[in-house]
C-alpha cells in the first residue's frame, strides 16, 4: 500500500482530524482513517502534539487532593480558601472530586467495592532487600548483636538488634539521598500485629523494644507518599 | 457510660477495648458511644502517646483498608488498599498532631470525616499521577513537568490565543482534558452544539501548531 498518498482522495482535512482527536468524528471519517495510512500518520502527528500539550499542562493549577479536602472541611486559612473557591468556579475536575469527596466522607454511607478494571504496577511502595552486615562478629564473641541493612531505591535502612534481658532492642536509621524521611511514620509489625507506631526523629532514627524474637515487618511512610517496606526482618542470628 | 474526665483517666487498654466494642456497634448500625475512640485519638495525636497510636492503627487501619476498596476511583489506582490506609494515616498524623488536633476536632465524627478525606485524597492523588504517567509512557515522553514550567507554558499559550472564549476552551481541552460533549454540558449557554466546539478547537490547534516554541516542545514537524 502506498503510504505517501491518500487511499481515498481527497485526504481528510485538519478539521476532520481535529474531530477525531476530540472523539467527535462520525463513521465516514473513521472508515477513511481505517483504510488510509497517510491520513492515519497525519492524525498520529497531530495527536502527538495534543498529548505533548496535555502532558505538560494537565491540571497544572489544580490544588492537591488533600488541599481540596481541607477546603471542603473548612480547614484552610481564609486566603487559601478564597483561592480554592475561585479555582472551583471554573475547574470541573476539582468540582467532580469535591462531589466524590463529600459522598465518600459521609461516615454512615456504605458503597459496594468496585472491581479493578486496570492493573498498574505499584509505584510508591519500595520493597527493601535485607542484607546482613554482621560479618564475623560472632567469632569475636559478639553473637548477641546483629547488624543488617535494607536497600530499596535510593534508601538504605541500617538496622541493629541487641539481645537484652527482656527481649531484643531494634534500632534503625534511614539514609537516603533523594527522599526526606524525617517525621515519617514507622509501623512495626510482628506476627501480623501492630506492635509499635512511631515517627522517625530528626536523624531518621527509631528504636523498638521487642518482647519476642519473631520476624519483624517495618512500613515507613514518608510525607511525600512513599512507603518503604522491610519485611521478614530477623531479630536474631 | 462515663463522663469525659473519667474517660481521660481510664487505662489505655480499657479505652481500646471500649473503642473496639463501640466501633463494632457502629458498623452493625447499633447505638454506640463514640467517646472511647475519640479519647484514644486525642491521646495519640494531641498528647502524641505512641501506645495510643498503636491502638489507632490497630483499630482503624483495617477500617480504612476496607473503605479504600469502596472508593469509586480505587479500581483505577495502582496501589493496594493497605498502602492507601497507611498514606491516609500518615497524612492525618502530619496534619493533626499536637495542638492542631484540639483546634480541629471536638468529636469522633469530625475525626473520622477527616480521616476518610485523607484516604480519598491519597487515592485521588494516585489516580491523577497514574493518568499522567500512562500518557507519558504512550508517547515515550518525560513524566509530568513542574508546576512552574506548566504555568510558563500556559502564559505563552494565552499570548497566542487572545480571545477569552478561546483561552477558556483551550483550558478545558488541554488542562482539564474535557471532550466537546462534556464542554457543552458544562456551559450549554455558551455553545450551540458540539460541532461549534470542535470547529473552535480546530482553529485553536492550528494557531498553536503555528507557534515555533510549541512545535519544538512537541517535536512537531509542520
Amino acid at each position: 500500500m502506498d503510504t505517501n498518498s491518500c487511499a481515498f482522495p481527497p485526504p481528510l482535512t485538519d478539521d476532520q482530524l481535529s474531530q477525531v482527536l476530540d472523539e467527535a468524528a462520525e463513521g465516514e471519517i473513521l472508515e477513511h482513517l481505517e483504510g488510509c495510512s497517510l491520513c492515519r500518520a497525519r492524525l498520529e502527528q497531530l495527536r502527538r502534539f495534543d498529548r505533548a500539550l496535555s502532558g505538560k499542562l494537565r491540571r497544572f493549577d489544580c490544588p492537591t487532593a488533600q488541599t481540596l479536602a481541607n477546603y471542603s472541611l473548612s480547614l484552610l486559612e481564609p486566603a487559601e480558601a478564597e483561592e480554592i473557591a475561585q479555582h472551583l468556579t471554573y475547574c470541573v475536575r476539582c468540582q467532580q472530586e469535591l462531589t466524590m469527596l463529600e459522598a465518600f466522607t459521609n461516615i454512615n454511607a456504605a458503597t459496594p467495592a468496585a472491581p479493578r478494571s486496570v492493573i498498574y504496577p505499584p509505584r510508591n511502595v519500595w520493597q527493601a532487600t535485607v542484607t546482613s552486615t554482621t560479618g564475623n562478629l560472632a567469632l569475636r564473641g559478639l553473637d548477641d548483636k546483629l547488624t543488617q541493612a535494607a536497600h530499596a531505591q535510593s534508601a538504605t535502612v541500617y538496622l541493629e538488634t541487641q539481645k537484652v534481658t527482656q527481649g531484643v532492642i531494634l534500632t534503625g536509621q534511614v539514609v537516603d539521598t533523594a527522599v526526606d524521611w524525617r517525621d515519617a511514620i514507622i509501623e512495626i509489625r510482628q506476627a501480623g500485629e501492630i506492635r509499635a507506631v512511631q515517627t522517625l526523629d530528626e536523624f531518621c532514627e527509631f528504636q523498638f523494644e521487642a518482647v519476642d524474637t519473631s520476624p519483624v515487618n517495618l512500613y515507613i511512610t514518608a510525607a511525600n507518599g512513599i512507603v518503604l517496606a522491610v519485611e521478614g526482618l530477623s531479630l536474631i542470628n | 457510660m462515663q463522663n469525659s474526665e473519667e474517660l481521660q483517666s481510664l487505662a489505655l487498654d480499657n479505652l481500646a477495648h471500649g473503642c473496639a466494642e463501640e466501633t463494632q456497634k457502629f458498623f452493625h448500625q447499633n447505638p454506640n458511644d463514640p467517646r472511647y475512640c475519640f479519647e484514644i485519638f486525642r491521646r495519640a495525636y494531641a498528647e502524641q502517646l505512641n501506645d495510643a497510636l498503636v491502638y489507632v492503627y490497630s483499630i482503624y487501619e483495617p477500617v480504612l483498608t476496607r473503605r479504600a476498596r469502596r472508593h469509586p476511583l480505587f479500581s483505577r489506582s495502582c496501589q493496594d488498599d493497605a498502602f492507601f490506609a497507611r498514606i491516609a494515616l500518615a497524612n492525618f498524623y502530619q496534619a493533626t498532631h499536637g495542638h492542631q488536633f484540639i483546634e480541629k476536632f471536638s468529636e469522633l465524627a469530625a475525626v473520622l470525616k477527616y480521616l476518610y478525606a485523607c484516604l480519598h485524597s491519597a487515592i485521588v492523588q494516585d489516580v491523577r499521577a497514574n493518568y499522567a504517567l500512562e500518557e507519558a509512557e504512550l508517547d515515550q515522553m518525560p513524566a509530568p513537568t513542574l508546576q512552574d514550567d506548566a504555568s510558563e507554558l500556559w502564559q505563552h499559550i494565552l499570548q497566542i490565543l487572545h480571545e477569552p472564549q478561546y483561552q477558556h476552551l483551550a483550558y478545558q481541552r488541554f488542562v482539564l482534558e474535557m471532550k466537546p460533549a462534556e464542554i457543552l454540558r458544562a456551559a450549554p449557554e455558551q455553545w450551540e452544539n458540539e460541532r461549534e466546539i470542535t470547529v473552535a478547537l480546530q482553529l485553536i490547534r492550528r494557531r498553536l501548531r503555528n507557534d515555533a516554541l510549541l512545535r519544538e516542545m512537541a517535536s512537531f514537524e509542520k
